[in-house]
């Protein structure tokens, strides 16, 4: 969270899932892949949809919307795994897939409040860390070290 | 350049502290043997020699003076006592701290390195000089022995052949400074060979190509010329020849002609070449005896190499892709009917295969480069504890994975630690015992099929099962009606929240417990086991895999989806017609070989619906400790050689699947861990039990 509200502008990437947005940091993204079927590993939880091989490592893929919580039943032929780095280490790629990668800007604070009026699944609802307003959109963004702890746990 | 030879310095005196610390060891149990002196005496004046030629001089200044006591301790001025070898074991690792600080800027640590000092100088020999200044230190040394042998017959000449190798120069050494040092030691006169120096169009900067011979006239003998070379002696030849005593270096008549002559000829001195100052000579030579010491260092050729271990990581990495991609091509080769390329195809899997097997046993590194810790901790536990313990080691030659083994250090420091600590008695109670007082820890390991055993074995007093039992109920980590075999209450000292020490003591109990060296094993797909009687010891027992990243598997489908058996843990590959399934299909057991058999249904384990015909599936045999079990599955594609890629920590709870493998065909292969399957479903299975209850 913190990163996002004290640098003066940071860019990130938006996403879009049953037509709500949703950002990463851009820094945070390591690859976006076209959707590629996951191999699926028994007895996981039910939003990681299984593993795909990045360039010899082994990527877990989350099921973003199963993970939120959102209904999200229409097909997506945008549908793409966006490849995030938790933190500096090794095993630390997380794949996402999203509906659709949406566009990439840079924003200033004063677009962005802390408020998030937007309400996902429980357990990840306190790592949506604020809302930016762009245009005519309000994207949530999203703190992926804190999400990344969920998964993990 | 100067960081990297620093560095390299710092790893090689590393490895000579380890040396001298092995050599301790020996020297404790052998305290004459001449040469355990002269190996320590040697590492420790190459750390001293080195640390002085690359910047760290207060470590050298300090080894100078732990050097010094065993300097005297070989001339037999003083003997080897349990003092000195503790001091020495202390010294050792203030040579680490000084190793990873470099030079000491705080004046407390210098404050304190004086003091160090002066309880090493404490244990001089009397009446022999104190270190004063690392420069003056040859002087001094050399003035002392000039007194005690003026009497004897004239200063004595050697003729000191100096061949470097080539690669001298990679090392930093500067050939100049050695031959200064050489001529420090008394008068010399100096040839130098450039015959085989490049012609300036062809030089190479880097290739040590001169030779030199030095003439010497000193009063040290052939041992301190010896240890100019030190440092290089790997890297050149060296050949010292004792000449005809007399005054042959201030010889202004003859030598300066033959010096120019063999100068210009390239043709090296020889003993005999000096025989004409013999007849000047004649008396002096009669009384000297005809000893014409030669040593000459053998051309050592060079047996092991230096690598650093991410480089060896890299390769491994790569032969891992390689093997991969060797599949993908087995692939394409088996479906196109081009026989020369299936044939250079099989050719080259035949390489690759090979070069895996080598990559494979090079990442490979001995436990025994670890065991001198372990010894040490023994050693210092016995001091500690007032208790007598011996460390046996049997197999220490066995090679695992750098990665594994660094895995199993810290479990295996705490297993011993509570064998010392709580395992052997005190050495009364022993005595009343009617056991040995002295007590012993054996580490003993082997191979077991893929897998290598370690074992560490003490002959203390043993666990007593009821007192776990007790203690556990205690705890809360087992019930206190639970019925249990002797074999599952040993088992529980595993349980998280356990531990068996009744008070927490200094050596052990620092609040981890057995639980953690269990995770910390299984992190390693290793399992530990503990068997104990009372008063007669404890034996832990590590089974742990040779190496993670490339194992044998067994391809096979389940719900059809590509999964791996390790083929280590396949004991036997069955049909459902070669086995005898319960009647009333209740209880998941069938009896084969006599046997009743446990099986899971991966089908239903892993995506909730059984398998639809049992006759048409296949059996795979695995052994669970002494029962077995079997895996029943769709189907068996075939045998390969996989690489491993553990599926990181989002899926470390999922931990029945132990990696993925990237297949021929570019799909994704998930590898199951039998062992935590069968635990996972046994899990499954007792908490079905308990919620009927």
């Amino acid at each position: 969270m913190a990163e996002i509200i004290e640098n003066t502008t940071t860019s990130v990437t938006t996403f879009k899932i049953a037509g709500e947005y949703f950002a990463f940091e851009t820094m945070k993204i390591r690859h976006i892949l076209e959707y590629v079927e996951p191999t699926n590993v028994p007895l996981s939880k039910e939003y990681i949809m299984g593993v795909i091989n990045n360039h010899g490592n082994m990527v877990p893929v989350i099921d973003t919307s199963v993970l939120f919580g959102i209904k999200n039943d229409e097909d997506h032929p945008e549908a793409s795994i966006v490849i995030v780095s938790t933190d500096e280490s090794n095993d630390s790629l997380l794949g996402f897939l999203v509906d659709e990668v949406d566009d990439v800007f840079d924003y200033a604070p004063e677009s962005w409040t802390k408020d998030v009026v937007m309400q996902i699944s429980e357990q990840v609802q306190g790592t949506l860390s604020g809302t930016i307003k762009k245009d005519d959109k309000f994207v949530y963004t999203i703190n992926i070290a804190d999400l990344a702890k969920v998964v993990e746990n | 350049m100067l960081d990297r030879f620093q560095q390299k310095f710092v790893e090689e005196a590393t490895d000579n502290v380890a040396s001298i610390e092995e050599a301790l060891f020996e020297l404790e149990n052998d305290p004459e043997n001449k040469e355990i002196i002269e190996r320590l005496f040697r590492s420790m004046h190459t750390i001293k020699g080195g640390g002085a030629m690359f910047g760290f001089n207060d470590l050298s200044n300090f080894t100078h003076n732990l050097e010094t006591i065993y300097d005297h301790i070989r001339n037999d001025k003083i003997k080897v006592t349990k003092d000195i070898i503790s001091l020495t074991f202390e010294s050792l690792d203030y040579i680490r701290l000084l190793l990873e600080k470099g030079q000491l800027t705080d004046p407390d640590d210098i404050a304190h390195q004086q003091d160090y000092i002066k309880r090493l100088q404490a244990h001089f020999a009397p009446g022999e000089g104190l270190y004063v200044n690392p420069n003056k230190a040859g002087q001094q040394q050399a003035a002392q022995p000039q007194v005690e042998k003026e009497e004897e017959a004239g200063p004595k000449n050697y003729l000191v052949n100096f061949e470097p190798f080539e690669n001298l120069l990679s090392n930093g050494t500067n050939p100049l400074f050695i031959i200064e040092d050489l001529m420090a030691l008394g008068e010399a006169k100096t040839v130098s060979y450039l015959q085989d120096v490049h012609p300036f169009m062809e030089f190479e900067p880097l290739a040590m190509r001169i030779k030199w011979q030095v003439v010497l006239q000193t009063d040290q003998d052939v041992n301190d010329i010896k240890d100019v070379f030190i440092f290089v002696e790997d890297d050149c030849k060296v050949e010292i020849t004792e000449l005809p005593k007399g005054d042959i270096v201030s010889n202004t008549d003859k030598l300066p002609e033959m010096m120019a002559n063999a100068h210009s000829t390239g043709v090296m001195l020889k003993k005999e070449d000096f025989d004409v100052f013999k007849v000047v000579k004649q008396a002096a030579v009669a009384s000297a005896k005809p000893e014409a010491k030669q040593q000459q260092q053998e051309t050592a050729k060079i047996a092991t190499q230096r690598v650093s271990s991410a480089k060896i990581d890299e390769l491994v990495n790569a032969v891992g892709e390689l093997v991969t991609m060797q599949a993908q091509l087995n692939l394409i080769a088996s479906k196109s009917n081009n026989e020369a390329f299936a044939s250079i195809t099989e050719q080259m899997e035949k390489i690759t295969r090979q070069l895996r097997e080598t990559s494979f046993e090079m990442s490979l590194v001995p436990l025994q480069g670890e065991l001198v810790r372990f010894q040490r901790l023994v050693r210092d536990l016995s001091n500690k504890l007032g208790k007598q313990l011996e460390f046996v080691v049997e197999g220490g030659d066995i090679e695992l994975d750098k990665n594994i083994i660094e895995h199993l250090i810290d479990p295996l420091l705490h297993i011993i630690r509570n064998s010392g600590d709580h395992g052997i008695e005190m050495p009364d109670e022993r005595i009343k015992k009617g056991k040995n007082p002295k007590g012993t820890i054996l580490l003993k390991a082997f191979y077991s099929g893929s897998n290598v055993v370690i074992q560490i074995i003490d002959d203390g007093k043993g666990m007593d099962p009821a007192k776990i039992f007790a203690k556990a109920v205690e705890k809360g980590v087992v019930d206190a009606s639970a019925k249990m075999t002797k074999q599952e209450i040993l088992n529980l000292i595993f349980a998280s929240g356990f531990s068996t020490a009744e008070k927490v003591s200094d050596v052990s109990g620092r609040g981890v417990g057995m639980d953690v060296v269990k995770s910390k094993i299984q992190e390693v797909r290793g399992e530990v086991s503990v068997d104990s009687e009372i008063d007669q010891g404890t034996t832990l027992t590590l089974d742990i895999p040779l190496t993670l990243s490339i194992i044998d598997g067994l391809l096979t489908k389940i719900n059809d989806e590509q999964f791996i058996f390790p083929l280590s843990n396949i004991e036997r590959i069955l049909n459902p017609q070669e086995v005898k399934f319960n009647e009333n299909g209740i209880g998941n057991i069938f009896t084969y070989n006599g046997e009743q058999v446990q099986f899971i249904d991966l089908n239903n384990l892993f995506y909730y619906k059984p398998v639809e015909d049992i006759q048409k599936s296949k059996i795979l045999l695995v052994k669970n400790g002494d029962k077995h079990v079997g895996m029943v599955i769709d189907q068996i594609i075939g045998e390969y050689q996989i690489v491993v890629k553990p599926l990181g920590r989002f899926l470390r709870k999922v931990d029945m699947i132990s990696g993925a493998s990237v297949m021929g065909d570019g799909s994704l292969s998930l590898i199951i861990d039998t062992t935590r399957l069968i635990n996972y479903n046994n899990m499954l299975r007792n908490k079905k039990q308990q919620n009927k209850k």
